[in-house]
């Protein structure tokens, strides 16, 4: 490798761009944009152009570390796997497999992920969950309940021939910005545009009609839209009838939500409510477009239901231009989930609980008895481990402490157990409680596939070599493996994916030309049933669903409202998310000078009335509160946010100290979108 | 020649500045400005065929080559009369001239942008806006 | 006072307004000039085709001009009693900030001169080229009630022969 031009997938969103990565000496020096890339066309965000910033960044760690006192000293990695297999493997004897946790990473490649439940289970754990169950376990729970899967059903690019693209909850501009592209050109050709979202984001620019929604109250406006729909004959009845069940009861539970009832409750206008309802049902080929703002509530299940009810009532689903896009945050949730890094499902969305699974997965992988149930989803981990039930946990390329809600309740987690061993790139604030920290590569250190959004499996390639005496998670994890007893050998990434493509029915046919070329999009199927008559058509459900009948499930849900209310106290509602130049918990981006330079610190916005009505004028420090504690915020006075409303960014340290661990029933996702607060002078 | 910005298209994303920085050790030659929560738009040399930067500067620091104004480094003397004659404010210094050079011939932002919002061309900027009014007036008669 | 419009149904797309304001504002003030004539003489008036439609996109001088509004050198400017938006040449320093921000696009490029270049609504004649050359008069030149008169009136038409045509 003296001078080469590596081809990767970027580490960032959902969105899966690629670019070239120029090598020289063995080091990667720049940036060449993919032209010919399928979904990006050669763009990339600011956080793709600022990528080696992260990858070549001085505090990349190089050593694996041992604790000692409030330190830590480096060690070698014979010491250090030893270390970490004894305190796993004594928490496995002392207390059971079921007290053990792992948590995997959805930046981590396909391979990474599936060795890595492999390993969980194989010792007999069930308790493996990923960061998905943060972001988009509502839509897993949701829409696999409702349609039999959840992931996006059509390509992105195919939002481009939408006639009416109804944006919920999303704020693709900032977060999944070559996803404007596609908007873009099919507002040009005369789609409507309607963007549902508490604030006026760069996303709601674009909007015909936008609906600017009171936080938490995304139901009420669904149903609204969806007793329109009824009343003005506007259902799709064929559609209905044959690829259906459950209309009736829905209709009968929308004759409360009458328009009028819905702007009641979500604040925006009776008259837009109908127009929207009216635009999306009308046009011939409408796309609901979806992220945290429709999952991240207690009612985040129902959210994702009301929406799955809304296309199946007007049919707007397994044809061009139509569709649902739950806009996936990381480089491979899509794929960590796929891999079965859920606590609910083994790799293929298999049930724990069918005996299949386990049957076929014990013969794959040569154990007699794997867990046959459901164990603890990620937050319940740290529940479990603040009650003391959970004594040991191995956290791979993730950071909970500050991408779980209430930050607090996880120090106080991760502090209670045993034995805590962190495999990650930076010393995070997770990585700095940790026993043992074992130093993983970066993307363009390793080469394995990223499932984007639009379900394309891609292969990234090795561009460098990992830092210092950092080394790659596959042969972590192997080794891992093997101190604890379980004879694996070390494996290529090909290799895995080998054994991936013989369990996982949807990556089956996936060719290594097939992932030079452009990527490869899988389509559900469960056993060999292809939904699609044209087989490798990239767009799901065409002809049927993937549910026991082959009909879609049409339930109704009721507003409930959201687990913590305004009062006198605490006035101000306050919600939570993304800005485009930086990236989650910050590990990669909060060290790329470009991209601090454009957004440096934590700020709050709130609308010119409530700051003036406490005295606030743009860019002081002011102190924003709630019940779990206070974070010190740069404030920006802006229109983006309706009075009574303000946002935090939660990439900086400080935003989910204060946010609310109340959790969906089902999806088990924490309400990070609404909170009470208080914002004063600091 | 310079990079015309198709105003309904930019989604303020930040990705023209963060690529021209990359290309600049560091520096950014576009700046974006967000107004009124409605709309942004890059800000970057016009490369103007009539530079008042050129006219000022006192030691022909800036000279029309080709399609861009270029900067010599070496003839500059840091006096930022370029910075005040700029009537769009698109010169930059920090006691050293720094504006829009067209990555000489490639410009990273209008390569990067997720939207093709930035244009390498007049031709294919005026022809997309007007097409896309044409379209809605179209859409209009039916 | 009168303005440009387009009776969209009756454009054949034959582009002789397109010719007609080149060469008006040639200096041979004939074909042959405005093809030969160094700077070439270029049209303000651009029929579009969207969907077998044909778009004639003429300046509308608009009364709040963004081209106006966005020249930082005073060289686009709107006369208060006409109306008509024009650019003096010696202001303008090419930087095609109007032709990005008009949501016509219909401010052009004359490179070998470097200016900005559109409709200045023939101010020299008494009906400007491209109305006087449309075969069809698709172009109007009147003010704007007359031609809502004229859109009107040709509704009314059209409902009254529907109407007798059912009685």
């Amino acid at each position: 490798m003296t001078q080469a031009k590596v081809a990767v997938i970027c580490p960032y969103c959902g969105v899966g761009c690629g670019f070239y990565i120029k090598v020289e000496e063995g080091r990667a020096t720049g940036i060449e944009y993919m032209p010919d890339h399928p979904t990006s066309r050669g763009s990339l965000c600011p956080k793709g152009n600022a990528a080696l910033e992260a990858l070549n960044h001085p505090g990349r760690l190089q050593h694996p570390l041992m604790r000692s006192g409030d330190g830590f000293l480096p060690i070698s990695w014979e010491k250090a796997l030893a270390l970490a297999a004894e305190g796993l493997g004594g928490a496995l004897r002392d207390y059971g497999p079921e007290n053990v946790g792992f948590l995997a990473s959805s930046k981590c490649t396909n391979e990474e992920n599936y060795l890595f439940q492999k390993l969980a289970r194989s010792l007999g754990s069930p308790n493996v969950d990923n960061c998905a169950r943060l972001c988009h376990a509502s839509t897993v729970v949701g829409l696999g309940r409702a349609i039999g899967a959840c992931a996006t059903t059509n390509p992105l690019d195919d939002l481009a021939n939408s006639r009416c693209i109804f944006v919920i909850g999303s704020n693709f501009s900032e977060n999944h910005s070559p996803v404007a592209r596609y908007v873009i050109e099919a507002k040009e050709e005369g789609a409507i545009i309607i963007v549902a979202d508490p604030r006026r984001t760069p996303t709601a620019w674009l909007a015909d009609i936008f609906l600017q929604i009171r936080p938490g109250t995304d139901v009420a406006l669904l149903n609204g839209m969806m007793h329109v729909i009824v009343e003005e004959g506007l259902v799709n009845h064929s559609f209905l009838k044959e690829r259906t069940q459950g209309f009736a009861a829905l209709a009968e539970s929308l004759k409360e939500y009458t328009a009028k009832r819905a702007a009641e409750i979500t604040c925006v206008p009776e008259g837009d409510i109908i127009r929207a309802a009216r635009a999306y049902a009308r046009s011939p080929a409408s796309a609901i477009v979806y992220s945290m703002g429709v999952t991240q509530h207690v009612s985040g299940t129902d959210n994702v239901q009301a929406l799955a009810n809304l296309l199946l009532i007007c049919g707007h689903i397994g044809r061009p231009g139509t569709g649902i896009f739950p806009l996936r945050g990381q480089n491979n949730v899509q794929g960590a989930c796929d891999m079965g890094t859920l606590t609910e499902f083994y790799p293929g969305y298999r049930r724990p609980e069918d005996r299949r699974t386990t049957e076929v997965f014990g013969r794959a992988w040569g154990v007699d008895r794997l867990p046959n149930h459901c164990g603890l989803t990620s937050l319940e981990m740290m529940d479990s481990a603040r009650e003391g039930r959970l004594r040991a946990m191995y956290i791979m390329g993730e950071d909970p402490i500050n991408s779980d809600p209430h930050s607090e309740k996880t120090r106080l987690a991760l502090d209670a157990l045993d034995f805590l061993v962190v495999q990650d790139i930076f010393p995070t604030d997770t990585a700095q409680m940790a026993d043992v920290v074992l130093p993983a590569s970066a993307w363009a250190e390793k080469e394995g596939t990223f499932t984007s959004t639009e379900r394309r499996v891609q292969w990234t390639n090795r561009a460098v070599f990992p830092p210092g005496q950092a080394r790659e998670d596959l042969w972590i994890i192997s080794e891992i493996a093997g101190r604890l007893g379980l004879g694996w050998k070390q494996c290529t990434a090909e290799q895995v994916l080998a054994e991936i493509k013989s369990l996982v029915p949807t990556y089956r046919a996936i060719t290594r030309e097939m992932l030079a070329r452009e990527g490869f999009i899988w389509i559900h199927s469960i056993e060999g049933y292809y939904p699609s008559r044209r087989k490798g058509s990239p767009i799901l459900h065409e002809e049927g669903f993937p549910t026991p009948d082959g009909l879609a499930i049409i339930s109704p849900v009721h507003f409930r409202p959201p687990a913590e209310e305004t009062s006198p106290e605490h006035p101000l509602i306050l919600t939570t998310g993304r800005v485009g130049s930086h990236y989650n918990a910050g590990s990669m981006t909060m060290r790329s000078p470009s991209l601090l330079e454009i957004e440096p610190k934590l700020y709050v916005e709130l609308h010119p009335a409530d700051a003036s009505a406490r005295g606030i004028v743009d860019g002081e420090t002011v102190v924003v509160q709630t019940a779990r504690g206070e974070a010190r915020a740069a404030a920006r006075v802006s229109l983006r946010v309706a009075p009574g409303v303000v946002f935090l960014p939660f990439h900086f340290s400080g935003c989910n100290d204060l946010t609310l661990d109340v959790r969906d029933p089902l999806a088990k996702i924490p309400e990070l979108k609404v909170a009470a607060c208080q914002v004063r002078r600091g | 020649m310079s990079v015309y910005v198709d105003m309904e298209r930019c989604i303020a994303c930040h990705a023209c500045l963060v690529a021209c920085k990359q290309r600049h050790a560091g520096v950014s030659n576009i700046s974006l400005q967000i107004v009124e929560e409605r709309a942004a738009a890059p800000q970057l040399c016009r490369q103007c065929e009539r530079p008042a930067c050129m006219a000022v500067c006192p030691s022909q620091a800036l000279v029309q080559e080709d399609a861009v104004i270029a900067f010599h480094i070496e003839k500059c003397t840091g006096c930022e009369l370029c910075l005040l004659a700029c009537p769009f404010g698109v010169v930059w210094s920090d006691k050293l001239v720094h504006k829009c050079d067209l990555c000489s011939g490639d410009p990273a932002c209008v390569a990067t942008c997720p939207t093709q919002a930035l244009l390498g061309t007049f031709q294919e900027a005026v022809v997309r806006i007007r097409s896309r009014a044409a379209k809605t007036l179209q859409r209009g008669l039916r | 006072m009168k303005e440009v419009f387009v009776r969209l149904d009756r454009c054949l797309g034959c582009k002789s307004c397109e010719n007609a304001c080149a060469v008006e504002h040639s200096s041979g003030k004939s074909l042959i000039a405005a093809l030969s004539e160094k700077p070439a003489s270029l049209r303000r008036v651009y029929v579009e085709m969207v969907e077998g439609q044909k778009m004639p996109m003429i300046c509308r001088h608009c009364k709040d001009a963004s081209c106006v509004a966005v020249c930082r050198t005073g060289a686009m400017w709107q006369d208060p009693t006409s109306g008509v938006v024009d650019r003096h040449a010696d202001k303008c320093v090419g930087c095609w900030m109007c032709a990005m921000v008009c949501p016509n696009g219909v401010i052009g490029q004359q490179k070998d001169a470097r200016l900005a270049v559109k409709c200045d609504r023939c101010s020299g004649r008494e009906v400007p080229a491209c109305v006087e050359a449309c075969p069809t008069h698709a172009l109007i030149f009147s003010e704007e009630e007359e031609f809502s008169e004229l859109l009107r009136k040709d509704a009314a038409a059209r409902i009254t022969r529907i109407y007798r045509a059912r009685a």
